[in-house]
């Protein structure tokens, strides 16, 4: 993106609408939902968001058939949609094509792994519990982490979370978060998902948290 | 011969106070913050003058891709006729800063609404005032105010958030439903919807 401009995460925040893609696939092909980068939170004019700045690239992973043979050629194509912003907004749309020629060895690209290695891990370990208390999701994920200065939660549902900072502390038996309910939110959300962002220590870097609510 | 006389009236439109409620909690069921301020044409408008009615505010912005799905397909003028035929008062507010996008001096807003066929009172807001008292951050945001001066309503216009004009017909119209319901005595079932847009560019 050119400078100043921005897209935006899963969760826009207070204004803009997250990138969205419609994929074409051959017939057994499934694409996944987009894996969402750590995006920063930017604050312009009282106005809060999650957005992306510079370059952004946001992976989706496509399952091939079980029957996939070598020697196919495969053409998948995707129609991406998204809101690029600066003081004016500019909905934006691209179509693309990817042919690709199936063999018995793959043929990593060396930049992807760099992205992919970036990516906020999604490790099933990662668990906690989580319970709405006076409109905010009270949550406890079950990873130490002593030194939380920095830390930060990206909350990914838009219908229940605006762009608010969430309360982020050490407990005894790992990270208690307090992430405020957006003034809007219909009611409860059943689950409690986004990117936990670990600043140091052994669980240092970004996650992605998947917990569901149990009390309210 | 009757000669009628000619007064001349002169009307100044001085400094007048602009008066704006405190911002206690916005919130469904609670009373909407008051304000005293000026529409485009200088005339004033004071949200206890419409006790007794319904009150539409709505925030805007023309150059919003948003905004252009409800105006360039006449969605949002069609609602604003439709309901302030039926006594709704509909406010359209402008909270963006001077020199800022989405602003336009007073006489521009009153031009803009003729040529778009507004029935609604456009109210310039360059300060942000009554947009920070209502908490609104993106363009279209929509409030509705029942006759005692509660919300009734707060959120997005419909639910699809997009800037397409083809997802309008198959959307559920939040504030139309909403007015629907309490026009006809009955409860608001949806009180609240994200609101989706581009953001306001208040004042710094």
């Amino acid at each position: 993106m050119a400078p100043q401009w921005h897209s935006y995460y899963i969760n826009p925040g207070e204004s803009g609408q997250a990138t969205s893609i419609k994929w074409k696939l051959p017939p057994g092909f499934k694409a996944g939902p987009i894996l969402w980068p750590v995006p920063i939170r930017k604050v312009i004019g009282d106005v809060a968001g999650f957005i992306y700045e510079d370059n952004v690239y946001l992976i989706t992973t496509i399952t091939p058939p079980k029957n996939l043979r070598s020697g196919m050629s495969v053409r998948l194509g995707a129609t991406a949609s998204w809101l690029l912003c600066r003081e004016a907004c500019v909905p934006q749309k691209s179509s693309l094509e990817l042919k690709l020629r199936t063999g018995p060895k793959g043929n990593p690209n060396p930049d992807f792994a760099k992205v992919v290695s970036a990516q906020p891990s999604r490790s099933p370990t990662l668990i906690g519990q989580a319970k709405i208390v006076d409109k905010h999701a009270e949550v406890k994920v079950a990873v130490v982490a002593p030194d939380l200065v920095g830390a930060q939660f990206f909350p990914a549902d838009p219908t229940y979370f605006g762009a608010d900072v969430s309360e982020i502390k050490s407990v005894s038996s790992g990270i208690s978060l307090r992430v405020p309910l957006s003034k809007y939110s219909p009611g409860i959300p059943r689950r409690i998902t986004g990117i936990l962002v670990i600043p140091s220590g052994a669980a240092k870097g970004a996650h992605w948290i998947d917990i569901q609510v149990t009390e309210h | 011969m009757k000669i009628g006389s000619l007064v001349l009236a002169t009307v100044v439109l001085g400094a007048t106070a602009l008066a704006f409620g405190v911002s206690s909690k916005v919130e469904v069921g609670a009373s909407a913050p008051t304000f005293d301020t000026l529409d485009s044409k200088g005339k004033a408008v004071r949200l206890e003058d419409y006790k007794g009615k319904y009150v539409v505010l709505e925030w805007s912005n023309f150059g919003c891709p948003y905004v252009k799905k409800h105006y360039n397909s006449g969605n949002m003028q069609a609602l604003q006729r439709k309901y302030t035929q039926k006594g709704v008062v509909w406010l359209t507010i402008f909270s963006s800063a001077e020199g800022q996008q989405g602003y336009y001096p007073p006489a521009e807003l009153t031009k803009l609404g003729v040529e778009k066929k507004m029935s609604s009172k456009l109210i310039p807001d360059p300060d942000g005032i009554l947009g920070k008292l209502y908490g609104a951050k993106n363009t279209p945001t929509m409030f509705v105010v029942d006759p005692n001066g509660h919300i009734a309503y707060m959120g997005g216009i419909d639910d699809k958030a997009t800037p397409d004009p083809e997802d309008i017909a198959s959307a559920k119209n939040y504030v139309a439903t909403a007015l629907d319901e309490a026009l006809a005595g009955k409860p608001v079932t949806t009180t609240k919807s994200r609101p989706y847009g581009c953001g306001i560019h208040y004042k710094n």
